[in-house]
């Protein structure tokens, strides 16, 4: 029982950390569900890259490897709701079980087609917003950049294995569709539309969730995180960089 | 600052915000009012800022709003916050970053370090903005698992 309990929240949270939770949830979700099994109080150890949890006094110890990170709001949603009902003994611990591993081959809810239409047009209100101009003439080539610079990072995130390349190309790819599409007329001003074809690879929920890491003390996670972002943030404004200075 | 401009922020954040949702794949359930937190965000910051307060405040207050709406909401739809923090999508530096990078390019070194910190500062404010409706809630609800 204590067991398998620790199984199933190591599993818990190791959906939670790839779905890109705060760690304090991860924690807690974590804690709560083995809490709930075994009546022992539980410690927990949870970074970006791996899971370490522990029952006190007794020789249950389970680590689990976190491999890949992206964010996905449904499955924090998800395992969020379950944990509490098994916490309210809604749930079983098999059933439990059997819907988080559900959960973690789960496809994404939307599908890819709405997901690149809608960083086109993020992009492009976007871009109203920030420059606070109103050039109605823009709106087409930013919909455009935005929503190919997205499908390249998901591309290139998905097939590739060296990190931070997928973003760099994605930011390529805005900055060349931003010259070129004015070269040929079919917009007008190259900074506007970067500007804004350029937020959907932006890290700005990482950033948040680092910031908040940080505040409540989880400070290893919280400096993990941000330094990805970072560095993510460096990748885009070379790629961008290298479109301006030799375009 | 005329209605036709007032309209055009409005609905352009608040539709920024939404679209900004469906790639993050938030719950259809949180996506109208997340939506909602990032327009009204967005509006308090283009007041502020309009009225002559500068970009600090306007992003603090903004944060502010922003974080407080989401809490309310998460208590009301039993969801986590983290639902709700794309509102703070359309505070974004991108302008000032854009003219951070191109300044670099330029090798205008001055300017460029100068508008990176007035970049760092912004996004300081946010977070210390989100993190203080957090320190409320905090004070005024003992947090169980919102």
């Amino acid at each position: 029982m204590e067991n398998k309990a620790i199984n199933v929240g190591v599993l818990a949270g190791k959906i939670l950390v790839e779905a890109g939770s705060e760690m304090w949830r991860v924690e807690d979700t974590t804690k709560r569900i083995v809490d709930h099994a075994s009546n022992n109080k539980t410690e927990a150890f949870t970074s970006l890259t791996g899971l370490l949890v522990n029952l006190k006094d007794t020789p249950y110890t389970r680590f689990m490897q976190v491999e890949k990170r992206g964010i996905n709001m449904n499955n924090i949603n998800s395992v969020n709701d379950l944990s509490r009902q098994y916490a309210q003994d809604k749930l079983t611990l098999d059933e439990l079980e059997e819907k988080l591993l559900h959960l973690q081959h789960k496809k994404p809810q939307y599908p890819l087609w709405l997901q690149t239409i809608g960083a086109g047009f993020e992009g492009a209100f976007f871009m109203f917003t920030f420059t606070q101009t109103y050039n109605w003439e823009d709106f087409p080539l930013a919909f455009f950049a935005g929503a190919l610079g997205y499908l390249v990072t998901y591309y290139v995130g998905s097939r590739v294995k060296i990190r931070f390349m997928s973003e760099f190309l994605g930011a390529l790819t805005v900055g060349l569709c931003a010259v070129i599409g004015v070269r040929l007329h079919l917009g007008i001003n190259v900074q506007n539309i970067i500007i804004g074809a350029i937020m959907p690879p932006l890290p700005g929920v990482p950033i948040i969730n680092s910031m908040r890491d940080i505040f409540e003390g989880n400070l290893l996670s919280g400096i993990e995180r941000l330094m990805e972002s970072l560095i993510i943030l460096s990748a885009i404004a070379f790629g961008v960089g290298l479109v301006l200075r030799y375009m | 600052m005329t209605l036709y401009h007032f309209l055009i922020q409005a609905t352009f954040s608040y539709l920024g915000t939404f679209t900004f949702g469906l790639f993050i794949n938030l719950p259809q359930k949180a996506l109208n009012s997340s939506s909602l937190i990032g327009m009204a965000g967005w509006l308090l910051y283009w007041f502020i800022f309009k009225l002559g307060y500068g970009s600090i405040l306007g992003n603090f207050m903004a944060a502010l709003l922003v974080g407080i709406l989401g809490l309310f909401c998460s208590i009301k739809k039993k969801m986590p916050t983290t639902m709700f923090s794309s509102g703070l999508v359309p505070l974004v530096p991108g302008a000032s970053s854009y003219q951070a990078l191109s300044a670099f390019i330029n090798s205008e070194t001055t300017t460029a370090i100068s508008k990176t910190i007035h970049v760092a500062m912004v996004a300081g404010a946010i977070a210390l903005g989100y993190v203080t409706a957090q320190m409320i809630a905090d004070l005024i609800y003992k947090r169980k698992n919102v």
